[in-house]
């Protein structure tokens, strides 16, 4: 199933972050306080990719919005 | 074109919708970020969002109704009228922004009469230190 906020390269699966619109500190921030649910982290052009522990695929959606609740947060 | 044809393409262009899914486009000159995201954390226990950027620059933001029975379309109108709140709210603070300022100097200001006293002698200092600066920098031009 091709969600639009998941990319995957070499058999893994990435959600990806649009740079304008999910902003490095709020990423820094959710890596410091969710170490152990993201796996790696990179940039490619206008994109954050972070590659996710996840037991289901609901848990990308899950982490789309704990991203928006994070950010009311911060 | 009749108008119920008019309202569809209307409709068309500021909502699509998939089996599961919603995307409404927005400007943002119109929406900020912030408004974007203060809408999108009012509808968390309703919907999953993602946002994304297409390549005119719109914003895309994406909704998935965690229940399925949602009507798509009203969720997507009921999103675009959150947007239009969170944008009125915020302008009405930038426009509010100052009485906001005055009517809390005045509470503060009544409640410790004291504080007057204090605000006035650092306006003083201020004043006299930036007198002092210029003057210093007179004295090297003329020098």
């Amino acid at each position: 199933m091709i969600y639009p906020f998941t990319e995957k390269i070499k058999n893994k699966l990435f959600i990806k972050l649009h740079k304008d619109l999910y902003d490095k500190n709020l990423i820094e921030k959710v890596k410091e306080k969710e170490a152990d649910s993201i796996i790696s982290f990179k940039s490619k052009k206008s994109y954050y990719l972070l590659e996710l522990k996840v037991n289901d695929f609901v848990d990308y959606f899950d982490f789309c919005n704990y991203l928006i609740d994070f950010r009311r947060n911060i | 074109m009749d108008n119920a044809k008019r309202g569809d393409v209307f409709m068309q262009n500021i909502i699509k919708k998939g089996k599961d899914w919603v995307k409404l486009s927005v400007n943002q000159k119109v929406y900020s970020l912030s408004t974007i995201y203060s809408a999108g954390y009012v509808f968390l226990d309703r919907v999953y969002i993602y946002l994304d950027k297409d390549n005119k620059g719109k914003i895309s933001i994406w909704l998935y109704p965690k229940n399925k029975k949602e009507n798509l379309e009203k969720l997507g109108m009921e999103f675009y009228n959150e947007l239009l709140n969170y944008a009125h709210y915020s302008s009405r603070i930038k426009v509010n922004a100052e009485s906001t300022k005055m009517i809390m100097q005045r509470a503060l200001f009544s409640a410790a009469p004291s504080l007057v006293h204090e605000a006035e002698e650092k306006e003083i200092q201020d004043l006299i230190q930036e007198l002092e600066e210029e003057e210093k920098s007179e004295t090297k031009k003329k020098k």
